[in-house]
């Protein structure tokens, strides 16, 4: 009765250390294949994510578009998001190609200026008008990132990372200014876009560094 | 030989090319009526197959990432635009997608390597590469009518410039 007991026990052992021999195997081998970036996946992501996290004013212009979106409603709310990484690959393309764009940090820091001021006046003008102005702006930011595109390890990963995070921060714009349905909330709303305009004021003055 | 059957599974997932092309086209049969997704999948299943086939031609070797990333680039628009599109234009579509990325998936050939293997890791190729987009297909079509499609015209929005972008990358004079 205790051999088989401890026998039992014996091989739920060697069970779990062959489990986790096979899981250290999974865990530390990679597969052989013929593409060279492969090995690149994760950190050209990660870098093309981080690129517009670490300018704040990038930032800022960013949850501003979504703010503003959130704020004028449907459409908008939709519209704008879509139409500004639309907008910013073709700025991208022009970078890329080294098509010279003149101030394009100022473009930056005004994007900023603009769109919070939009919020905190609570300025509504027809769909086609603000589209416009978020679309003018959005050239700007393509083509800061997109002369560094040429640079990066894998540049569709790049891409495909800078356009996420810049999505992501639309999103949490899209979010906080859904609280505009409640009286409290739109004081919140445009004193965020009041924020915003301040700090692209800064930018352009120099108080504040990107 | 499950070894080499995984390998030909994981492929299209490390090929940033690849997954463009499989979220902008899986999102866009999702965001369609049912035929159109039906015969999406379908279309595809056989055209990568027959892509896949083509890799073992010698005169097959091509770089396609200039055509797949012009294919993201029109799916990711068509996302964002949010359109009715007819089955047979689906279907065109899964097609020379599924083409073009068998194409692009001709696995290493090593020297003494076994048919069987080879033919391992293309059939993996294919069912993941199937699976993917079945799999992507059903993510979004809960999603084609939440808030008016907002977040597959996003996610269309951020396929194409992606994809866009590194296109016009891929056509600078200086690269």
């Amino acid at each position: 009765m205790y051999s088989v007991y401890r026998r039992k026990i014996m091989a739920s052992r060697c069970m779990k250390q062959a489990g986790s021999a096979v899981l250290l195997f999974v865990a530390l081998t990679s597969a052989a294949l013929a593409h060279t970036d492969v090995g690149t996946i994760s950190g050209g992501f990660m870098s093309g994510f981080t690129h517009p996290l670490f300018g704040l004013d990038h930032v800022v212009a960013m949850v501003a578009v979504g703010l503003w979106g959130a704020f004028l409603g449907r459409p908008a709310i939709w519209v704008l998001p879509v139409v500004f990484p639309m907008v910013m690959a073709f700025g991208g393309a022009l970078g890329v190609m080294g098509v010279p764009l003149p101030g394009v940090e100022t473009g930056i820091a005004v994007s900023a200026l603009v769109l919070g001021l939009m919020v905190t006046l609570a300025i509504r003008p027809p769909l086609w008008v603000a589209a416009l102005l978020v679309g003018a702006f959005a050239i700007f930011h393509g083509h800061a990132h997109g002369t560094e595109l040429p640079n990066a390890a894998n540049p569709l990963l790049f891409s495909a990372g800078f356009v996420t995070a810049t999505g992501m921060l639309h999103l949490m714009g899209i979010a906080f200014g859904e609280l505009s349905r409640w009286s409290w909330g739109a004081v919140a709303v445009r004193a965020g876009g009041a924020a915003i305009a301040l700090s692209g004021l800064g930018f352009l003055s120099g108080w504040l560094v990107a | 030989m499950a070894n080499f059957f995984l390998q030909g599974l994981q492929h299209p997932w490390q090929l940033p090319a690849h997954v463009t092309v499989l979220i902008g086209l899986g999102l866009l049969l999702g965001q369609q009526s049912i035929p159109q997704r039906r015969s999406g999948w379908w279309v595809f299943v056989l055209a990568i197959t027959l892509g896949l086939g083509l890799t073992q031609l010698p005169a097959s070797v091509w770089n396609g990432n200039r055509v797949l990333l012009a294919l993201a680039g029109v799916t990711g628009c068509l996302l964002a635009l949010r359109l009715e599109l007819p089955v047979w234009f689906c279907a065109v579509l899964a097609g020379v997608g599924g083409c073009l990325i068998g194409l692009d998936s001709a696995p290493v050939m090593i020297p003494g390597m076994k048919a069987l293997k080879l033919y391992s890791v293309l059939a993996g190729t294919a069912v993941g590469d199937s699976l993917s987009l079945g799999l992507l297909i059903l993510l979004a079509a809960p999603l084609r009518t939440v808030l008016d499609g907002l977040m597959l015209r996003i996610l269309g929005s951020w396929v194409a410039a992606s994809a866009l972008m590194v296109l016009a990358l891929l056509f600078a004079p200086h690269h």
